[in-house]
């Protein structure tokens, strides 16, 4: 006979035993999530957290490695501001000395003295230029030089490296500054012409150039032939510039500079206006007029002209040292925001995979609670047979 | 009195039966697959009296099995299925564990490997920043080395475990044959075969654990089994399952059978379950998704790198040379052996982690390439024409197919298996770039230098180039110059950031160009090449190109970790739902066939009462015959 609600008594144990080791898996799991404090222990617990989690992770070591880069990009333009400094310091003293050069009571061997001062002023400046960080790459290296961008040659310094500059972006500023715009100077940017005379039988002087109009500045040498009333400028292909009737003290302006000649010329007299490369070019070419007494130009007309050297270079510096500002100030900006961004990411991942602890814990006491008891009951039911009321 | 007599012993002789099948029931409580017994009772026919009919006793008719062959088979399925299920899933998991999250994965390798580079850009000439660029690069060799061979023992122990199987099933096989001949033997003796028919249901629900069969009640009483519609028992004659593989693809096993000295190779459509079911599932879908998957990764960043490493200069300004040793082809298997074919790296974003089946058609010298990861074709009509396609970043070269033929190719199951670091000194890390930019000395407007890069191999790559910026009504545009100033393009329009691409290389530029301005794009100069990391820049960017998938390399891991973890996780759920109907068809089957031991307990009290009664009945009849006897004296 079958009874309609009957069970066997192996398949009974069987069920039991099952549900026993489901419960123990339950169990295990969840001590296995509190030991290791995450939700998600392999990709299978929950795929797409796995997947952000790991994203995440990625990220966050990109941001890592963004962080140590910018901080070697602070720690150069920090040094290349300082320096500018530095140079600046020291621009300012030769400026000093330069000025006081021009005192008619000294004689030549206090010159030689003050030029002297300027000379090794000037060879400090150059360090300045070529100074390099700790692994030395060069602070004003632009876009790429050899390890010193500035290199004595028998014309004087010239720059060798790449001139420009990276651009910053959002996670970076660039690791160097454009030495060529910082310490070079240029005819057509610049617009710094050294006005000295090669014949001088009147008694001319001539100020410093000044920049009238950027765009129709040249690269070349200009000489100015004084043939009273009046003069012709050529360029060095020998093409006239510009003419005219010279009026003592009043401006000529051609190629869109503009200079002011004063005194009487002889015919025959000529004013060369050779451009300017460097502040270094221009310096030695003082110190070598305040060594040795003057011949065709006087000792003034050789200070005027390299005090605008001077100003035009001391303007640029002020304008790379004001950079390199902007720079540092945009990395810390950037600092932050990167900073922000790996908190907010390691948030997500957080979120993502790690067990809320008192989430878990709770669950795990539940669970063991839980086996505890299908454990009792089974330890109760197998005595329930009636072989046990039988004699 | 004789009737009585009669009565008495046929009473004890059939409670002695009820109490011998009880006891049988006890005693195999927990055999498994033993279904309880009862016997069948009724009462003797007895003699006609004038008064009335007298009964003879009680017979035992039959001993009687509860149970349902179709409860049975029903049962059989589910589990059939359950055990391919929890297979499957018990190997994904030991898949899933070569994949691991977090900083010992692949994918983490990979990151810092590339990560390392900006320390060489902010400092070229670093010996050190070089260095660990070199032993992360290894690192991640390694560790591709280590999946890829995780991979491959995988599949030795899917394929040693398939022949455990098929061994027990054999021997399974044979049982069976042999209760089949015991069964009709013993039911043609006019026997009931109760125990026999037990054990041989147990033996086919143990093989239908290994592999699902279908089976057919024959009338001699013996039990046909079927896979698909191939007899693995007929009668008393067993076949023999043994493996083999797969004709093209060499590490894809099949299930052949032997019978009566005929193989025939098994399709694996007609294989429903088992554990050997899933075993194969695992092989054919999961370990070879994993194993494309890995190798893709491996193949892609290995070819990036190197491509990009190869465009760079070294330390000593030499070309640079690959970092990575990866195959750059892969050959085909083919079902003609005068045919052969070779797959080419060609073009790694778009690289699809699957192999491809090449198929000719039956004439005409074309065919199509089939991508088996989701059955997508591409159909060409020669194979000079496939030759020049490229076909998910990849080139077929093929030669000698015939009308008909097939071949396998599969370019990415073992990417990276021996994947080395070719490059041993930090100075021949290609760091530098061939090619250099330098802004126009006298520029006034705010142009800034983004990023220079080499993008392909030009023989004019080094050639100088100029970018003159002019004002044209109002529009900055730039025309690009040759170093003879030749004008190469004109009116160009400056957009900040845009890529400017000649030559081989890319330029982009940020902020205003005024009048006048220019750049130049020159061969790098050599003394410049202890501060030139252009090559390193683009090194580092390959971590962000759109390289798997269109999303980023370094993203490329997390993806395979995810595939993986929804594959184990979708094949847990299909355990858990096959286990539960499984558990739930055992559960009614046991509730008709299996021992209730109270159940039995109170049988053998009722009818240990019941002998008892018989045999003073039995005493009874004795003592009144003694009675009789005496008297006759």
């Amino acid at each position: 006979m079958s009874f309609n609600n009957r069970i066997g008594t192996f398949s009974s144990y069987d069920t039991m035993l099952r549900s026993l080791a489901s419960r123990q898996k339950t169990l295990a799991d969840a001590q296995e999530q509190v030991a290791s404090g995450k939700r998600v222990i392999q990709s299978s617990d929950d795929p797409a957290a796995a997947s952000l989690a790991e994203r995440a992770l990625q990220r966050i070591d990109r941001i890592n490695s963004d962080l140590r880069a910018l901080n070697v990009q602070k720690s150069n333009i920090s040094l290349a501001e300082s320096t500018l400094g530095d140079a600046l310091s020291a621009m300012q003293r030769i400026r000093e000395l330069t000025i006081s050069a021009g005192n008619g009571s000294l004689d030549l061997s206090q010159q030689t003295a003050i030029a002297n001062e300027i000379h090794s002023l000037r060879n400090t400046l150059l360090g300045y230029a070529n100074r390099e960080n700790s692994n030395g790459m060069p602070l004003f290296g632009g876009l790429g030089s050899a390890e010193q961008p500035f290199k004595e040659t028998s014309s004087g310094v010239v720059y060798t490296g790449l001139s420009g500059q990276y651009s910053a972006d959002a996670n970076s500023i660039p690791y160097a500054l454009d030495g060529y715009r910082t310490w070079m100077l240029s005819p057509t940017r610049d617009g710094v012409f050294d006005a000295l005379f090669q014949v001088n039988q009147g008694n001319l002087r001539s100020t410093a150039t000044t920049v009238q109009d950027l765009g129709s500045l040249r690269d070349t040498v200009y000489t100015i032939d004084f043939a009273p009333p009046g003069y012709v400028i050529k360029d060095d292909a020998g093409s006239t510039v510009a003419s005219g009737t010279y009026n003592s003290g009043q401006s000529i302006s051609f190629d869109g500079l503009a200079l002011t000649v004063s005194g009487q010329p002889v015919s025959g007299d000529q004013l060369k206006l050779t451009p300017t490369y460097s502040i270094f070019q221009s310096l030695d070419k003082l110190v070598s007029a305040l060594s040795a007494p003057a011949t065709v130009n006087s000792k003034g007309q050789s200070i005027s002209q390299a005090l605008s050297a001077i100003d035009a270079s001391m303007n640029l510096m002020q304008a790379s040292r004001g950079q390199a500002g902007e720079y540092l100030n945009l990395a810390d900006r950037i600092d932050t925001s990167l900073t922000a961004r790996s908190d907010q990411l390691e948030k997500d991942r957080g979120q993502a995979v790690d067990l809320d602890m008192a989430e878990g814990i709770s669950r795990l006491q539940t669970n063991q609670t839980a086996y505890e008891i299908a454990l009792k009951s089974y330890a109760q039911f197998q005595k329930l047979t009636l072989f046990n009321y039988l004699d | 009195m004789g009737g009585l007599l009669n009565i008495g012993m046929r009473a004890v002789s059939a409670n002695q039966t009820v109490l011998q099948v009880t006891g049988q029931n006890i005693a195999n409580a927990s055999t498994p697959g033993y279904s309880r017994q009862s016997v069948r009772l009724e009462s003797a026919s007895g003699q006609i009296l004038t008064f009335g009919t007298i009964g003879s006793g009680v017979d035992v008719k039959s001993i009687e099995r509860s149970n349902s062959d179709f409860i049975s088979t029903q049962l059989q399925l589910t589990k059939s299925q359950n055990a391919a299920d929890s297979q499957r899933l018990t190997k994904l998991e030991r898949l899933e564990s070569v994949f691991p999250t977090g900083t010992t994965g692949v994918g983490a390798a990979i990151n810092d490997m590339l990560n390392a580079y900006s320390d060489v850009i902010a400092a070229p000439k670093d010996m050190t920043a070089r260095y660990v660029v070199l032993s992360r690069s290894i690192e991640v060799a390694a560790r591709i080395r280590s999946v890829q061979s995780q991979l491959s023992e995988m599949g030795d122990s899917v394929r040693s475990e398939l022949r455990d199987k098929l061994d027990q099933t054999n021997g399974l096989i044979q049982n069976i044959a042999l209760l089949n001949e015991q069964i009709s033997r013993t039911l043609s003796g006019g026997k009931p075969a109760n125990d026999l028919l037990d054990r041989r249901q147990q033996y086919v629900l143990e093989l239908n654990d290994y592999v699902q069969t279908s089976q057919l009640n024959q009338e001699d009483g013996s039990l046909s089994l079927f896979v698909g519609n191939q007899a693995v028992v007929f009668g008393g004659l067993g076949a023999t399952l043994g493996l083999t593989t797969d004709p093209l693809d060499s590490q894809i096993n099949r299930i052949e059978m032997k019978r009566s000295g005929i193989s025939v190779v098994l399709d694996d459509q007609v294989i429903g379950g088992g554990s050997i079911k899933g075993l194969m599932q695992f092989q054919q879908q999961d370990l070879e998704m994993a194993r494309n998957l890995a190798g893709r990764l491996a193949t892609t960043t290995a070819i990036s790198l190197n491509t990009q490493h190869k465009l760079g200069l070294t330390m000593d300004n030499l070309a640079g040379s690959d970092i990575f040793q990866i195959a750059d082809q892969v050959g085909a298997s083919s079902s003609n052996p005068l045919a052969s074919g070779q797959v080419g790296f060609v073009d790694p974003s778009q690289f699809k982690a699957s192999s491809y089946l090449l198929r000719m058609d039956d004439m005409g010298g074309g065919g199509e390439l089939i991508r088996q990861a989701d059955g997508k074709s591409y159909s060409f009509t020669s194979l000079v024409q496939l030759g020049t396609q490229t076909i998910d970043g990849l080139n077929f070269q093929v030669s000698g197919a015939a009308a008909g033929d097939r071949m396998l190719f599969k370019p990415f199951a073992s990417g990276g298996s021996d994947m080395e670091v070719l490059i041993s000194s930090p100075r021949e890390l290609a760091a530098g770039s061939p090619v250099e930019l330098a802004l126009g000395q006298s520029n006034t407007g705010t142009l800034g230098l983004m990023n220079l890069s080499v993008k392909a191999a030009n023989p004019n790559l080094t050639d100088t180039i100029s970018l003159d910026f002019k004002s044209v009504a109002g529009q900055i545009k730039y025309e690009l110059k040759d170093s003879l100033g030749n004008v190469l393009l004109a009116n160009q329009s400056y957009v900040p950031g845009q890529s400017i691409e000649y030559n081989g290389w890319a330029l982009q530029m940020t902020g205003t160009p005024r009048q006048g301005d220019s750049a130049t794009i020159q061969p790098a100069n050599p003394s410049n090449i202890n501060s030139n990391a252009g090559n390193a820049r683009a090194m580092l960017s390959i971590a962000d190109s759109p390289l798997i998938e269109n999303g980023r390399l370094t993203d490329g891991y997390s993806n395979l970790i995810a595939q993986v973890g929804v594959r184990v996780q979708s094949v847990g759920f299909s355990a858990d739902v096959s286990e539960s109907i499984a558990a739930n068809l055992s559960e009614q089957k046991s509730r008709l066939s299996d021992v209730n031991l109270d159940e039995e307990a109170a049988r053998l009290i009722q009818f240990q009462q019941a002998y008892q009664a018989s045999a003073k009945l039995l005493q009874v009849a004795q003592r009144i015959m003694d009675t009789i006897l005496e008297q006759l004296r």
